[in-house]
């Protein structure tokens, strides 16, 4: 059945029926499925569930990019991108396993040792504090490396359920057309004539501080961008031959949108949704800075520039000084990749 | 034209209106604003009487209607913390903000023209790419962090330029400004730098591109043709060229600016309107919240109203996509 499919679409960004496609479709399910489950309060520290995330991200990253892995790494920054990216991800993926305490079991912490700066040692000597503490004596590392994980986990969750809902959306309002379509881009269109911070600020300011709410506020800030572009993807490509050919077999229009048109909407998706990745973890952090992201229990990146601050003008700068590093690696190396993604997969939409 | 600029003008209208729905439900209906208005030993002919004293008691229609047409006069209720009129509030605060904003946006054409030019007129060459790969951080650096770090390095190591506040402002056509005097001018350098940045490398990046594309033109082969030494081809021809977009790109983000503008407001307590709203959420000033909200998606509206009306001035295929969409 495949076979006219090949040769009528053109060309096939993704023929159906390819195995990658069903690998690409699983680890992404695997990756929501799993943050889900470790964004749950209690599902934090689940190995299994770290596992498949990792396992899951590793083959997504391999489902891009097979066969243009040349492509990709031509360059040095290339490599240095996706390898601190990688380095990132597994600090943050293990941070219970990896950090040198739990910064969040008062019983670990000794008020003692608060605001120690880089390269001290607890009060027996145990324990060296290689980035120094903050003001409850915690460990700056340990806490980076729990806040990556905060920062990481929402925004990759948040940037993925968007996607989610904007595909679903842009696909039926190409599908549907007429007055559907009309009412469905007004609404996108008025949510993005406002800049996200903004919006993202509104829903907090109304929701109030919580892992869970934040997350909802990110999907709610992304997912008409992602409603958008797939629209016009799916316009596009509704016009192909191959919709035709699968109308032609008689196909159910479920199957033809699920089966056909959705698998070839999706690639234009990916490089945005990376860079997005990299927004999503800019605004949380921003928000939290503001002390209207995440909870006090769970900071992530910003929340811990933001406990900082404070200190900063009185010379202690490691407090928000070294977050802000972790921050900025992460970001910026997922934007290079981003970056070289874009010119491996879309050529066209390079600048 | 003037049937397209009736509909405009009508969707921009929903527009408001629309928000005003959204903002009167999220910021109205969630919580019991009670709760923060008397203390929590209250008797409950106390909270009676302060429920109907603000109209809590009535049907939500009712209070919507109300807060609608209060809203039309201009009313948007008393700040609970300052006492004065929210809407007043914030406007004794927005010169702050828009001086601000437009600061930035001069730094972010100073900073980001002149390197995007030279990167497109490099392109190849290692200095090109050094200046992508430097604007892939000035996307990537989180705004209050470049804050953070401007402060650390100039006000507590260096100690040349001032870390907080709007310094000595004069009254100029009824607005207190900074911009006018060396003591505010020095306060607003860091802030401005800071919201600057962002913009500077998206600037950077269409300046480049710009640039990349004139530097084939025909105009600029007959300007080598004629002699001209390099530096004038490119300051005078290929940046009067690629101006035009820049100028539209940057008249569109002064108001993602003035939202930006939030953050660096509060890293360095720089008293605007941006700080306001994030203090008043911290406080739960509703009034002053929604205040906000409200006047924000004015400008919102105007500036891309302004803007599509601009458009189909210059270009009247707009007008007829506008009719459909």
């Amino acid at each position: 059945m495949s076979a006219p499919e090949t040769t009528l679409a053109a060309p096939p960004a993704v023929p159906a029926g390819d195995k990658w496609r069903r690998i690409n479709m699983a680890a992404g399910l695997g990756v929501a499925a799993s943050l889900a489950v470790l964004l749950t309060a209690d599902g934090a520290a689940l190995l299994p569930a770290r596992v498949v995330l990792l396992a899951g991200l590793v083959m997504l990253a391999a489902g891009l990019l097979r066969g243009r892995e040349r492509k990709f790494f031509s360059g040095p920054s290339a490599y240095v991108a996706t390898a601190s990216l990688f380095l990132l991800a597994v600090l943050a993926i293990f941070a219970t396993e990896i950090s040198p305490q739990n910064p969040y079991d008062l019983r670990q912490l000794d008020i003692m040792d608060g605001r120690q700066p880089p390269g001290s040692t607890n009060f027996d000597g145990s324990m060296t504090y290689h980035l120094g503490t903050d003001e409850q004596g915690r460990d700056i590392l340990s806490g980076i490396l729990y806040g990556l994980r905060v920062s990481l986990s929402v925004s990759i969750f948040a940037t993925l359920a968007a996607m989610a809902i904007g595909v679903v959306v842009g696909i039926y309002a190409a599908w549907a057309g007429g007055r559907t379509d009309a009412i469905l881009m007004r609404i996108v269109d008025f949510q993005l004539s406002f800049p996200s911070i903004l919006v993202a600020l509104m829903l907090m300011a109304a929701f109030g501080r919580g892992l869970d709410k934040i997350v909802i506020a990110l999907i709610i800030v992304q997912w008409a961008y992602y409603a958008r572009t797939v629209r016009g993807n799916a316009l596009s490509e509704a016009r192909k031959e191959y919709i035709d050919a699968a109308r032609g077999l008689g196909l159910p229009a479920w199957r033809i949108v699920f089966g056909h048109l959705l698998p070839n909407c999706i690639p234009p998706l990916i490089v945005i949704s990376t860079v997005q990745v990299a927004n999503t973890i800019v605004l949380e952090s921003s928000l939290s800075f503001l002390g209207v992201g995440v909870p006090i229990t769970q900071p992530s990146l910003g929340l811990l520039i933001a406990n900082g601050y404070g200190y900063m003008l009185s010379g202690q700068y490691w407090m928000s000084m070294y977050p802000g590093v972790a921050l900025l690696a992460i970001v910026a190396s997922i934007n290079m990749v981003g970056d070289r993604l874009r010119d491996t997969l879309n050529p066209r939409l390079s600048r | 034209m003037l049937v397209f600029l009736l509909r405009r003008l009508a969707q921009s209208v929903f527009v408001l209106i629309a928000m005003m729905i959204v903002v009167f439900f999220g910021v109205y209906m969630i919580g019991n604003p009670v709760d923060i208005l008397i203390s929590p030993d209250a008797t409950p002919a106390e909270i009676d009487e302060t429920m109907a004293r603000f109209g809590f008691d009535q049907p939500v229609y009712i209070q919507f209607l109300k807060f609608i047409g209060n809203a039309l006069q201009g009313d948007l209720g008393r700040s609970f913390v300052h006492g004065e009129p929210a809407v007043q509030l914030i406007l004794s605060y927005m010169p702050a903000t828009l001086e601000l904003a437009v600061m930035g946006l001069l730094f972010s054409v100073l900073i980001g023209v002149p390197l995007g030019v030279y990167a497109g007129y490099k392109a190849d060459r290692w200095q090109g790419r050094a200046i992508m790969t430097g604007s892939i951080f000035g996307f990537s650096l989180p705004n209050f962090w470049v804050g953070m770090l401007l402060i650390l390095i100039f006000a507590v190591e260096l100690q040349w330029l001032p870390s907080t506040g709007r310094g000595e402002t004069v009254e100029v056509l009824g607005l207190r400004l900074s911009i006018f005097t060396a003591d505010g001018l020095q306060h607003m350098l860091l802030p401005a730098l800071t919201l600057a940045l962002y913009k500077a490398s998206l600037v950077t990046r269409l300046a480049r591109a710009g640039t990349q594309e004139a530097l084939v033109q025909d105009y600029v082969k007959f300007a080598r043709a004629k002699g001209l030494s390099e530096t004038r081809i490119l300051v005078v021809h290929v940046l009067k060229n690629i101006m035009i977009p820049i100028i539209t790109v940057l008249g569109l983000e002064l108001g993602s600016m003035i939202a930006f503008a939030v953050v660096t407001e509060t890293v360095f307590a720089w008293p605007g309107m941006g700080k306001l709203l994030i203090d008043s959420i911290l406080t739960l000033d509703r009034p002053v919240i929604v205040s906000y909200l409200m006047l924000t998606v004015i400008i919102f509206i105007v500036i891309n109203f302004t803007v599509d009306v601009i458009y189909t001035l210059l270009d009247p295929r707009v007008r007829v996509k506008g009719g459909t969409a």
